[in-house]
Order: structure tokens, then sequence, then C-alpha cells
């Protein structure tokens, strides 16, 4: 139970942190999603449905700061049902760990997952935007520095919570 | 039975996606952001609050700069108050008779900004005074520097502006040497520059011209600085696009005006009158 609930209180760290500082940082465009990091991060043992409907309370959340009605909905609750899928096309079916990160998987395995989920999370999010506001080029730069400063994050994440 | 409820198991994940989706994209489409309800958004008490204590942290920062360009302001707007004394004295001394003051038109609400966003597709900025405060739909809002946007959404301690930098914000501005008037627009690139778009092609103007408000909406009084050419761009037809360098820095937003039109309603109402 004490995973879960520290989970918890993390995710809505990562919120917090997501619609306060990170969102106010641009750089050329691109947002660090911290919490997606989250997101990605649910420990595999909870139930996909469980998965999919926390990926749209946070997304909802964001939303709700951010003014975006259902942007972020969408897209947390569409990498949540892609989440494991694309974990085990990676990593295969057995999986013996229970947490998504860089020590239990490697950095390698770690990295191509994270950028690919990221890319899938960005583009959506970015072309679900579009719909309003058409510029290809920029769209697809912003979603390039998108996903490389997330997987960055996501790495220092790691790095710091690694036990030694 | 067993077999088909297994197999509703199993798709379970999927149909449930498949409901959240549904229920997000028609929040995401709903076509009017009025009819939006305040409740999913930053109008919102509860998330209205939490942008409090963000911006009673963060509203220091940056408090050098905002002071200078307040003191510039102020320098300004205190020789423009002393030439215009001395000009009305000069009348005076001419025609010899007290001149009526006129009405005041126009009265306005410091608000702070409480949230706002630059990295959006399209952007809102969120302040910490609301209906209760006379804080209404479709006021103006302007800082030291220049036109911010308009109040899109009122709740009863907060009010959601519709920021320039939202390509749904149209305002209708002007070149101030030459008065040819067109419309402000953002094009989403970045949040330092909009475009002044259908500007007769005859204009003639200069790079560093100041752009101001028209006064043709009830909205902003004439002259609110809006910001100065920087280049334009020739899309062919009878109309100029050009590029505005934006007065208003919206990094860092802090302290805003609401500008009240006493005779906002009136005018409203006869210029609805027609229709």
């Amino acid at each position: 139970m004490n995973t879960y609930v520290s989970y918890f209180l993390g995710l809505l760290l990562a919120v917090m942190l997501q619609v306060l500082l990170f969102n106010h940082l641009p750089l050329y465009g691109g947002v660090v999603f911290v919490y997606v990091v989250a997101l990605v991060k649910m420990p595999l043992n909870v139930n996909r449905n469980v998965q999919i409907v926390i990926g749209f309370l946070i997304g909802f959340l964001i939303d709700m700061f951010t003014n975006t009605h259902g942007m972020h909905s969408l897209t947390a609750c569409t990498l949540m049902l892609f989440r494991d899928p694309i974990l085990h096309l990676y990593v295969g079916k057995e999986i013996s760990y229970n947490e998504v990160n860089m020590s239990s998987m490697g950095i390698q395995q770690f990295t191509r997952f994270a950028i690919t989920i990221f890319a899938i999370h960005a583009l959506l999010l970015y072309f679900i935007e579009a719909f309003t506001l058409f510029n290809f080029t920029v769209i697809l730069f912003k979603i390039l520095v998108s996903v490389i400063l997330t997987w960055l994050f996501a790495l220092i994440w790691d790095f710091s919570t690694m036990k030694k | 039975m067993k077999d088909l409820l297994d197999k509703i198991v199993k798709c379970l994940p999927l149909i449930i996606w498949l409901a959240l989706t549904v229920l997000s994209t028609t929040l995401l489409v709903q076509h009017n952001p009025y009819q939006r309800s305040i409740w999913f958004g930053s109008a919102n008490a509860l998330v209205g609050s939490v942008y409090d204590l963000q911006s009673n942290i963060t509203g220091y920062f940056g408090l050098r700069n905002i002071n200078e360009d307040l003191l510039l302001r102020n320098g300004q707007l205190e020789e423009e108050n002393l030439l215009l004394r001395q000009q009305l004295q000069a009348y005076q001394d001419q025609v010899s008779l007290e001149i009526e003051a006129p009405q005041q038109q126009y009265s306005y609400t410091i608000a702070h900004v409480v949230g706002n966003s630059i990295n959006l597709a399209e952007n809102y900025i969120t302040l910490d005074k609301g209906r209760l405060d006379g804080i209404r739909q479709d006021l103006g809002v302007a800082d030291q520097n220049g036109v911010i946007g308009l109040v899109a959404k009122v709740s009863e301690h907060y009010s959601l502006v519709l920021s320039v930098l939202n390509p749904k914000l149209r305002l209708s501005v002007m070149l101030q040497n030459s008065s040819a008037y067109g419309s402000l627009l953002w094009d989403g690139a970045d949040c330092r520059h909009a475009m002044l778009e259908d500007l007769p092609r005859n204009v003639h103007f200069e790079v560093g011209d100041t752009v101001v408000t028209t006064g043709f909406t009830s909205t902003f009084p004439k002259d609110v600085p809006v910001g100065r050419v920087k280049d334009w761009v020739d899309r062919g037809g009878s109309f100029l696009s050009i590029r505005i360098e934006l007065f208003a820095d919206f990094n860092r937003l802090n302290d805003v005006h609401v500008i009240f039109n006493e005779k906002q309603e009136e005018r409203e109402l006869l210029q609805n009158s027609l229709d």
C-alpha cells in the first residue's frame, strides 16, 4: 500500500511542478512534461482500467490549470492505454519487476521505451492543439524539443532517486 | 455466456478509453469558449487559489524591471500632464472663459495576474478580480506598457482574460501617424510579436512606427499603445500584413489594469439596435 500512496503523492507533485514551474519555462516552444514522466512510471501491477482512468484524471487536472479543456485529458488517457503494450514490445510479456525506471530496465531499454512513449504523447498533444492553428514545421520542432527535454528530465529523475 | 463476459473484461480498457476519449473530445470541440463551464478552468476557486499562492511568491521576481517601466511611464504621463495643463491654461487665457471639464468616460481598476501562459496555441490570463469587483465580460485589459487582452469570462473572485497571444482575439488597431487601421491578430509564432492584418496597401509607414488602439470598439479608449512596427509581409492582394513588436512583456506580467467604459452599455445598445 505504501508504494501506491507515495506514487500518488509523487504524481500530484509532478502536476504541481508542471503547472507552476515547467509550463512557464518553454525552450524553443518545447516544454518538459513532468506529469507524463510521472504517469509513465505508474507501478506495473496497477489494473489497466485504473491506469487509463488515472491518466484521464491527471490530464483533466492539468487542463483545469492551463484552460485547455480536454486536450491533456485526451492525450494522457491515450498515453496510459499505450503504455503497457509499448513496454511489452521492448521488454517482452514477462516482466519480473514492478517499477518502470532506469535501474530496473537498463538505460538502453528505458531510453527506447521513454522516447517512444514521449513522442506519442507530444505528437498527439501538439496536433490536437494545432486543430485551430496550423504551422507544420514549427509544431514538429516543438515536438522534437519537448521529447528530448522530457527524456532528459526522466533520466535526471532516475539518477537522483537511484538506490546505491 | 462466460465466454462473452471474458471478452468484455478483456476489452474493458479499450471501452473505458473510448468513453473517456469521447468525453474529452466533447470538451475540446465545444466551439463557444463562453459556454465552457468556469468549473473546468483556472477561474475556478480551487485552481485560482493555487495560482494565488504562486503569484504571492513569484510576484516579487522581476519587480525591479517592472518598477523601471512604471517610473518611465509615470515620467511620460507627468510630462504630458504638464503640457496639457499649460495648453489648457493658454487657451483659457485666450478665450477668457471657464472650460467645463468633460465627463470622465474611462476608469481603471488594478488586478494581479495569477495565471498566465505564453507557449500554448491559445493563451489565457487569470486575474484575481471577478464579478464581485465589478469585472464583466468584454472589458479591456492593459498594463503600463500596452494592451494585454480582453476579459472573456468571470467568476465571483477571478476572471479569465483572452490574451493578445490568442488567435481568437481580434483587436482594432491603427498606426498612430497615419490613422490607417487594421486588426491585430496573433499568428502563434512567438510571444513578442503579433500581426497587423488588413491594412490597405497604399498606407505609408516606417519601421518603428507606433501602433495604438482605435477606440472603434467600446473596450479600449483611443490611443492605448500596442506595439511598434517591426517588418512587413507582402502576400499580394490589396492588403499588407505588418509584424508588430508588442510593448507588453507577456513573460513577466504582474499587475494590470482593467478598463471600465462608463458608456459601454449605451454604445453597444446603439450599435446592436441596427441588427
